[in-house]
């Protein structure tokens, strides 16, 4: 495994990267326009659909939450550009009990972090498809 | 909410997953039924147990 990540070229990694950035984007950039926009327009979805519910953002640099909220910060990050941008413009509930009164704060949570880990999935896809390893 | 987010992770599923269309097809179905019918199932499970 580690064998196969050294001969992947540095075009791979690139995609893998760019594709973390903005999802679906190293398919794109690699000719796979159907696979691409359906799996960034997943992801996409995903992350819209938990702003809209109201989800929180967890801030790896918080610690006042303890270690779950560090893991839940990591989940979240998995949307690369999204969490930045949705973090700077302050786009996602703040970690309040009023925010966490509404019915859907959990749903929107968990669709924020599930956002995050399918896009770890794609960005190595993109990898994967990039090193020669899958069609 | 589950159906959505079902919906999400098993179209994606099935997309990374496999190769033909029909076994895109097949996976994302089956990943999406699961969903659904774990959490329906682990729903009437808290349902009855005491709060």
């Amino acid at each position: 495994m580690a064998e196969d990540a050294t001969k992947a070229g540095g075009a791979a990694w690139m995609f893998g990267l760019l594709s973390w950035l903005v999802p679906g984007i190293g398919h794109l950039l690699q000719g796979r326009w159907r696979r691409g926009v359906l799996l960034g327009g997943c992801v996409i979805g995903l992350f819209a659909a938990g702003l809209l519910l109201g989800g929180h953002l967890f801030d790896l640099t918080d610690f006042s939450g303890g270690l779950l909220a560090q893991v839940f910060g990591l989940f979240d990050l998995g949307s690369g550009l999204l969490y930045g941008v949705a973090q700077m413009l302050g786009l996602s509930a703040a970690n309040t009990s009023e925010s966490a009164a509404r019915s859907t704060y959990e749903y929107g949570n968990t669709f924020l972090m599930i956002a995050g880990l399918v896009n770890y999935l794609v960005m190595l896809d993109a990898f994967d498809i990039s090193a020669g390893r899958k069609n | 909410m589950i159906i959505l987010l079902a919906a999400f992770v098993a179209a994606a599923f099935g997309i990374i997953g496999k190769d033909s269309p029909r076994g895109r097809a097949v996976y994302g179905l089956s990943v999406f039924a699961k969903f659904v019918g774990v959490a329906f199932v682990l729903a009437w499970i808290l349902y009855f147990l005491p709060g």
